[in-house]
């Protein structure tokens, strides 16, 4: 009963290969006059369809697929009546997807006479994972004429790293035609016999020197003898250092001395290839001690490799005469250095040598674990330093420190107070914030510093309580700190920018009205709004006003587009030049409303706005489209009905 | 067709070379033959490929006066001639001495590899030249900056990286975008955390239109065709086929690239790694669009994050992160936007994860090349990139998820998929 169920689906399954066979075959056919028709550009299709067929049925799974698939297209590429662009392409679908059965065809194409059949062949053969597709590839070698293909035999044995085929390729080596191909061939294939093959023509072919580093990765067993050969018996400086890189990498403590003798050698090129194997081989942490006896292009190498253990030997080449040399090494501290450099770096930093300050300064932002170290240098030493320390502390985002901040802030010297506030202002939060508010200190540094933090602060309302507390009555006060109130930009804020700006003294007044169009809410509008209609408001009020309410409406996102229309459409009417209210429309761009819709739409018959109206018609018209259709389309039409270009009557057409 | 049996001219040149070699004379032209030795603080440089990427990369080589432009190449003769010419007129300019000869033109890379006065090569060829002209660059003691994507297939970036690595090499990808100061900070945002975990990242890569396949057409006077082709499978000429055209030609082949995803990808796809700490590793699986539904082209990193192409919520930029507490989105053109908007302003100090920092990404490759620190985006770098973009290529073709191991670098259980990570290279063009 066993034997008759696998004999029935033995016998199944080959059915099943037929009818798949079959199916296969009659889809190529179908696709061979598109394959090859006279029309070029139609083949792609047929190409792509037939690709797919043929990568589908080399998916995982479904070996029988496959066989049926290869053997058909099989069929095809042997067949000589199948036109040649079709045979090629069926060629490259074997190149993807054949295995054993395909080897016999893709033999006999490479024995036929057109030259792209037979290469396509050849390269299927490349990838055909089977093992008769190689010793295929090591037939044809021994007989064939044509160089080119010699070449690409050889090659193809190469990459399936036929070891059957070295004494064969080794021919090969004596010609000048395929001598570097051969070589790299054996390079891949780097079995003893290859490997010593390529020794004799090393230094002879130059080939054969990179060969011989591929063998030595390719055959473990034999790489340190080969790397060791390669270094000493060659001249070409690149594949020795080569060999001293690979040395390092599997032999570093035999090759610790040649590599050092490489390192401390004449030959430069060399020298660089030493410091590669150096790091290599683990030994970064000796390249300092034979620092002095490189070449100055070798030190900055070795510089810009070496680790954390060599700090203090790289803090000794900042003695150096060569500045170039001096700067390498303060980079090389601040990829490595540590608490050691912190006070080197800094001395440098505040030195008069402007490349070497530059480069301590980068260094001392860049080192990590030394917070400490800055710390103690911003507290201690001579001012120029304690400066740098303090900048430090800020480039270094060293939040932990802001408390030594604050207690800097009543330090004697005035650099350093500046030094401290500047800081302060870059790093500090609402701690700082308070602490500077109610110190007593009250200079410019303190109140820019204020300034400066006021907007990060996450609670600002307190912030503003804190100030006006401070400010009281006093109103000499209130103009010190009215761009602190500006940065903070609370509604309590506002309050007595807004009763100074009534005041009798004009220069109060004018404080006022700047404070009220910085203003960066949309709040601040009312009250710059009479300040614009008043006839009698002096006009370089007026301008501050007028430009206040234009920024605060268009960069004042949240708030709804009725304040901002009404905003605008009252100081339309009281805008004293043509550039004003020309500035008032390019406002009105941002305010998708229907009242600023109509105002643009009557302004678009008028010869001195119409250009600035229609743009800013477009804004409201494409905004509204979006929520009013019925006055988008009014204003679209408006617009080409204006005819100002080409651009604006298109994106009004899309206006539906 | 008779292109098609060409010999490898560096077979020729390498071969050739013999003959001096053996008796200790340069291999090729002796430095005192093609003009005066350059002051040694200079960089003897070589442009390879003078199409459209190029101009930028010589107009600043051409500026600086640490870097001397000898040598150029293009399979275009025309294109060599004309480039020859405004180098040499644009250093007679500079030095204001009369007429300044000192630039050779080759069509053969081969002779500018063999040229042992030349330091550093420029490559900006189609995608297919990039790592054979890198490989044997490096290999023969070069310094190299090489267009994006850095490879054609991710066997040629494992060689490139490792190439890179033994021979010491100076190599840098041009993939720009991280010398852009919006990247750095939108990847150092990523990095420490300000928007929580990124689940999902979007990157706008466009489209190309279709490739196709063209009719024959007469291959131009002085137009080396074969060489063009290089190691990939021969077509008939056809000027669509090779004109360099960012919005399509050899650019939309899959013969010469991964289209979009070797395009804008290779910048895109760079920072999103960059960005997730993944320069040395990379995702885990990629999903064809339209698999299963599959709305847009995906890949997912281990940790789950996922990486959507050419979603349409892009928001105006170019890359958008988005994180469980935030998100953030960034363009070139430092162009930078956060969600909360504050969250930009953020400055990182010593203590938080800082990156690479570099300003401009010639400049960086130039001053590595003094000091032998490696550049802003390495070998390795470029790989890792440039496998992501293949895989979403083979992803792609074959209409099927890849399941990817990032370290031992292998397609998991799918053999025949596995086949694309690497192309047979057409003879004699067969050098890597």
């Amino acid at each position: 009963m066993k034997k008759v169920i696998i004999l029935t689906s033995i016998l199944l399954t080959l059915l099943q290969c037929n009818a798949a066979d079959a199916d296969f075959a009659g889809k190529i056919d179908s696709l061979i006059p598109t394959l090859s028709s006279a029309n070029v550009p139609d083949r792609y299709g047929a190409q792509m369809e037939l690709q797919k067929i043929a990568v589908n049925t080399a998916r995982p799974g479904a070996e029988a697929e496959r066989v049926a698939m290869a053997n058909a297209l099989i069929k095809k590429a042997v067949d000589k009546t199948v036109p040649q662009p079709a045979r090629v392409w069926v060629i490259r679908m074997l190149e993807y997807i054949g295995r054993d059965e395909s080897v016999n065809a893709l033999t006999d194409i490479v024995k036929e006479n057109d030259i792209e059949l037979r290469e396509c062949a050849r390269r299927a053969l490349e990838k055909n994972p089977s093992k008769s597709a190689v010793a295929s590839l090591r037939s044809m070698l021994e007989t064939e004429k044509d160089v080119t293909m010699q070449i690409g035999l050889i090659n193809s044995l190469g990459e399936r790293a036929d070891v059957d085929s070295v004494a064969l390729i080794s021919k090969f080596l004596d010609n000048p035609k395929t001598a570097s191909t051969a070589a790299l061939a054996l390079g891949k294939i780097a079995n003893e016999s290859a490997i010593e093959a390529l020794f004799r023509v090393y230094n002879k072919l130059p080939a054969a020197g990179e060969a011989l580093i591929e063998a030595a990765k390719n055959n473990n067993n034999l790489a340190k003898n080969v790397y060791t050969r390669v270094y000493e018996k060659g001249a070409f400086a690149p594949v020795r250092g080569a060999a001293l890189v690979g040395l390092a990498k599997i032999d570093p403590n035999g090759a610790y001395n040649i590599i050092a003798n490489a390192l401390t050698g004449n030959d430069e090129k060399l020298q660089h290839s030493a410091v590669v194997a150096m790091v290599e081989g683990n030994f970064s942490s000796k390249l300092m001690s034979l620092f002095s006896k490189t070449s100055l292009q070798t030190k900055f190498h070795i510089l810009s490799v070496v680790d954390k253990s060599a700090e203090l030997q790289v803090i000794d080449v900042l003695k150096d005469s060569d500045q170039n040399l001096r700067v390498a090494a303060i980079n090389a501290l601040g990829r490595i250095g540590g608490v050691a450099s912190v006070p080197v770096l800094i001395q440098i930093a505040a030195g008069d040598s402007q490349a070497e300050k530059s480069a301590a300064e980068n260094a001392l932002a860049s080192i990590s674990g030394v917070d400490s170290a800055i710390e103690s240098a911003a507290l201690n030493g001579d001012v120029k330093s304690r400066v740098v320390a303090i900048n430090a502390i800020a480039v270094r985002r060293q939040v932990s420190s802001l408390p030594i901040l604050t207690k800097l802030i009543n330090d004697r010297n005035d650099e350093i107070k500046k030094a401290t506030y500047k800081s302060l202002g870059k790093l500090g939060g609402d701690k700082e914030f308070e602490i500077i508010a109610k110190s007593a200190e009250k200079s410019r540094d303190a109140i820019s510093t204020l300034e400066t933090i006021a907007p990060r602060l996450t609670d600002k309302s307190d912030a503003a309580n804190t100030i006006l507390n401070l400010i009281g009555n006093n109103k000499s006060a209130l103009t010190e700190f009215v761009n602190v109130l500006v940065a903070l930009g609370t509604d309590e804020c506002l309050k007595p920018i807004c009763e100074l700006a009534k005041s009798p003294d004009a220069s109060s007044k004018d404080i006022a009205i700047k404070a009220l169009g910085d203003w960066q809410s949309f709040s601040a509008v009312p009250y710059l709004i009479p300040i614009v209609t008043d006839k009698n408001t002096p006009q370089s009020q007026y301008n501050i006003a007028l430009k206040g309410i234009t920024q605060i409406v268009k960069s004042s996102d949240n708030v709804d587009v009725k304040p901002k229309a009404e905003a605008l459409l009252t100081i339309f009417n009281s805008a004293r030049t043509d550039g004003d209210k020309k500035l008032i429309i390019s406002a009105m761009a941002t305010v998708p409303e229907a009242r600023i819709a109509n105002e643009l739409k009557s302004l678009l018959t008028d010869q001195t706005f119409k250009q600035e109206a229609a743009q800013a018609a477009i804004s409201v018209a494409e905004a509204l489209n979006r929520t009013d259709k019925n006055t988008a389309r009014d204003l679209a039409s408006a617009i080409r009905e204006a005819n100002i270009n080409n651009d604006l009557n298109k994106r009004a057409s899309r206006i539906r | 067709m008779n292109s098609k049996t060409a010999i490898s001219r560096r077979e020729f040149v390498r071969n050739s070379a013999l003959l001096g070699f053996a008796l200790g004379f340069p291999a090729i032209v002796p430095s005192s033959v093609i003009g005066q030795n350059s002051p040694s603080n200079r960089i003897n440089v070589a442009l390879i490929g003078m199409g459209l990427m190029m101009g930028g990369h010589q107009g600043h080589l051409l500026s600086r006066n640490d870097v001397q432009v000898v040598a150029i190449c293009d399979v275009d003769r025309n294109k060599r001639e004309r480039t020859k010419q405004s180098i040499e007129r644009a250093y007679s300019n500079k030095s204001g001495q009369g007429s300044y000869k000192g630039c050779d033109a080759y069509n053969e890379y081969e002779l500018i590899i063999e040229r042992k006065d030349i330091d550093a090569v420029v490559i900006c060829t189609p995608d297919h030249w990039h790592a054979p002209i890198s490989i044997a660059a490096m290999r023969s003691g070069k310094d190299v900056y090489v267009q994006k994507p850095m490879t054609l297939t991710i066997r040629e970036g494992r060689i490139m990286s490792n190439v890179a690595k033994q021979y010491g090499a100076i190599l840098q990808v041009g993939s720009q975008q991280r010398s852009e100061r919006a990247f750095r900070k939108a990847c150092e945002i990523v990095r420490n955390g300000l928007i929580g975990k990124v689940h999902t990242a979007y990157a706008s890569l466009g489209e190309f239109p279709p490739p196709s396949t063209l009719p024959e057409e007469p291959i131009p006077d002085g137009f080396d065709y074969d060489r063009w082709l290089g190691p990939t499978a021969w077509y008939p000429y056809n000027r669509k086929r090779v004109e360099g055209n960012y919005g399509g030609g050899w650019r939309c082949f899959w013969d010469y690239g991964s289209r979009k995803n070797g395009d804008w990808g290779a910048h895109h796809f760079d920072i999103i790694q960059w960005a997730f700490g993944m320069d040395d590793s990379g995702p885990v699986y990629f999903i064809p669009k339209g698999y299963e539904g599959t709305e847009y082209q995906t890949y997912v990193y281990a940790n789950g994050s996922k990486v959507l192409k050419n979603h349409p919520d892009m928001k105006g930029h170019m890359i958008r992160f988005i994180g469980e507490k935030g998100e953030v989105l960034v363009s070139r053109g430092n162009r930078l936007d956060t969600v909360p908007e504050k969250i930009k302003d953020v400055e990182f100090g010593p203590n938080d994860i800082r990156l690479y920092v570099s300003n401009h990404h010639e400049d960086n490759w130039v001053q590595c090349m003094k000091t032998r620190r490696q550049p802003i985006c390495t070998a390795e770098i470029g790989h890792r990139t440039a496998t992501i973009c293949h895989l979403s290529g083979i992803a792609e073709r074959l209409g099927r998820p890849i399941r990817w191991d990032p370290v031992k670098e292998e397609i998991i259980g799918d053999s025949e998929a596995s086949r694309w990570m690497d192309r047979p290279r057409r003879a004699p063009y067969t050098y890597i």
